[in-house]
């Protein structure tokens, strides 16, 4: 697997981080003899283990690694605050959305705030957009505050 | 202002602090971010862009308390605004025109201000030609200050700068100039101080104080004679001449390279930062004699900065010479030596004071200066233990009491006019062989006389404004029958 196609399955930065774990694991058990096969076979996703293949050399397997965690340091996060938690198949329908249509190298992180009630606050590259039903709704008792009040 | 949500959902930015150093943030995000523009913190903090990276913004924190890492931040698409106006006059405030005594609380002014603006461009400015009047004779008279003239005041500590400032100030707040005084990083007790003086001098009113003190954090501190100059501004624009005193420029110096290097900019001379000029200039620039309307209005400024064991040549002294009129230097030599004000008038420099000066005025000031040389030079040469005749004794002498006459306690003023209708009583030999205590005494009177005595006040007025060299004045001096009764009214007869 190429480290595009790998990337690809990378959603939220809580799978970034689990990655992380899951590479430095792997480094520390290249050089110890027996140890790599029994880490692949039990304690990293199979994603990674696709990506190493039947790579064999230490020096080429070590590079392959630091290759892949260089590229994902260079994904950018977008910040999503919404008000329930979302599951894995929506965030994989939004990323893919995004994806598509902002940046290949997005990921989301997850931020769950229930008092926003609905819709969702975006942030991204130091550029914030609310669109929340709460500030929705604010808007409207700010702007009709006297009709309301007739009510 | 708005609170920090609002803020964040109208300019639709949002930063993170990544880094705090001292006084300096580093925030990530604020894609839109300029400098000099106002950031607010989520804790209500607010800040000022410094400088932009391609990852940070760097900010310059005005706050006592630490901001966190992690911390959201907003930009507020605005720069730095003060309210100014006249419900600031006789308060005592910090840069951000808030009471320096959380008791007392200040009137907040609706007018506002940026801090940070341009300097009023050359179609705006005149000439320096009024005279402006410090109340200290050896300065009036030898080394004239204009309005809208910037004069450093240089010395050692405690060499009495602030007297004289004092006195200038206690001078022109009376005739109705603005003074605005702005303490640098000092002590409460000074600024205390300070104050407790104006106050018993009642002028009190006319002075704004602008202190921050050593305690304040960096970043006030380093705003506060921006905060001076701006007010300085609005009552300029409102037609009021005004006087600012920066009370001094080595300790804003010190800050500023504090904050630089916390700021990790590359030191230059002495670890000041390259921007130290630019950073003093800025403000200075902003000084000055100005038309306003159909009449001249100035902002004088005299800044003060210490020296180190008398060393003019340290690099914040030289800076500051450069960019200001002239300088008045303050000789811990003299100062030793009990002369108040412990000016050295060899050492001190008027750049455009002599033009605000009267004819009469310049003629006495040439007499006055050429004899001052002669007289060091004759001090000098009889230090050789030489025979002394008559002629060396006379200006040995005419020099010992031209020095006592220019003698002038801390905070005392003298009107224009009486100092020089005295002081060419004294250069006409009018006192004879009197003792100096005498003459004194004599001098005294009058001066006393001449703010009392409103026919005395105004034949003094008509004397000096019908002479226009020593030469004539001391023709009409001759005409003065007070010599032998000092106790009476002094009868002109010019």
């Amino acid at each position: 697997m190429d480290i595009p196609k790998f990337l690809s399955k990378v959603y939220t930065t809580e799978d970034r981080v689990r990655l992380y774990s899951e590479i430095e694991l792997v480094s520390e058990a290249i050089y110890k003899e027996g140890e790599l096969n029994k880490v692949l076979a039990s304690r990293v996703s199979k994603a990674l283990v696709e990506y190493i293949g039947s790579e064999s050399s230490y020096e080429i397997l070590s590079e392959k690694l630091s290759e892949l965690k260089k590229a994902l340091d260079q994904l950018v996060i977008m910040k999503l605050t919404l008000a329930f938690e979302p599951s894995e198949q929506t965030i994989k329908k939004i990323v893919t959305f995004i994806r598509e249509n902002l940046d290949e190298k997005t990921i989301f992180e997850i931020c769950q705030q229930p008092n926003i009630l609905g819709g969702a606050i975006l942030e991204f590259k130091g550029l914030y957009r609310d669109y929340s039903l709460k500030t929705r709704l604010e808007e409207i008792f700010k702007s009709k505050r006297d009709e309301l009040y007739k009510i | 202002m708005n609170n920090f949500e609002d803020y964040l959902k109208e300019i639709g930015e949002i930063g993170y602090v990544e880094e705090v150093v001292g006084p300096i943030a580093q925030v990530s995000g604020l894609p839109g971010a300029k400098c000099e523009e106002l950031v607010m913190f989520e804790s209500g903090e607010i800040g000022q862009v410094l400088s932009l990276s391609e990852d940070f913004v760097e900010v310059l924190i005005f706050s006592r308390n630490p901001i966190k890492v992690g911390v959201r931040a907003v930009r507020l698409n605005k720069p730095f605004e003060m309210p100014v106006g006249h419900e600031l006059l006789g308060q005592i405030i910090d840069p951000f025109a808030r009471p320096f005594d959380e008791t007392r609380p200040v009137k907040t002014p609706k007018d506002r201000r940026n801090i940070l603006v341009k300097a009023a461009g050359i179609d705006k400015r005149r000439t320096i030609k009024r005279h402006l009047v410090t109340g200290v004779t050896l300065v009036d008279l030898l080394i004239p200050i204009g309005f809208g003239q910037r004069e450093l005041l240089i010395g050692d500590r405690k060499t009495g700068k602030t007297n004289f400032l004092l006195a200038t100030i206690l001078s022109q707040a009376k005739r109705g100039t603005i003074c605005i005084y702005a303490v640098i990083g000092k002590r409460k007790i000074d600024i205390k101080k300070i104050e407790d003086l104006f106050v018993k001098n009642k002028v009190m009113d006319n002075i704004i104080m602008i202190a921050t003190t050593s305690f304040d954090p960096q970043g006030l501190i380093y705003l506060t004679p921006y905060s001076a100059i701006t007010i300085a501004e609005y009552f300029r624009d409102a037609g009021i001449d005004t006087i600012l005193v920066i009370d001094d420029l080595s300790n804003h110096a010190r800050f500023y390279r504090e904050i630089s290097l916390l700021g990790r900019r590359f030191p230059g001379r002495n670890s000041y930062p390259a921007d130290i000029f630019h950073t003093h200039a800025r403000f200075m620039e902003r000084a000055g004699n100005f038309i306003v309307g159909d009449k001249e209005v100035s902002i004088t400024v005299l800044p003060i900065v210490e020296t180190n064991q008398g060393d003019l040549s340290g690099y914040i002294q030289t800076n500051l010479m450069s960019m200001t009129d002239g300088h008045l230097y303050f000789d811990q030599g003299l100062f030793s030596q009990g002369i108040r004000p412990a000016i050295n008038p060899f050492i001190s420099v008027t750049r455009v004071g002599q033009q605000t000066q009267s004819s009469l005025q310049r003629s006495i000031a040439r007499e006055l200066r050429s004899f001052l040389v002669l007289y060091q030079k004759t001090k000098r040469f009889v230090h050789f233990g030489e025979e002394i005749s008559q002629s060396i004794k006379t200006i040995l002498a005419t020099g010992d009491n031209l020095t006592r006459f220019f003698h002038q306690p801390p905070s005392s003023i003298t009107s224009e006019n009486i100092q020089i209708f005295l002081f060419a009583l004294l250069w006409s030999n009018f006192f004879g062989d009197e003792p100096f205590e005498k003459i004194k005494q004599d001098m005294d009177k009058w001066r006393v006389m001449y703010e009392e005595n409103k026919a005395f006040h105004d034949n003094i007025d008509n004397m000096i404004a019908t002479s226009s060299h020593l030469n004539e004045l001391l023709l009409k001096i001759k005409g003065i029958q007070t010599k032998n009764n000092p106790d009476q009214k002094i009868v002109l007869t010019s």
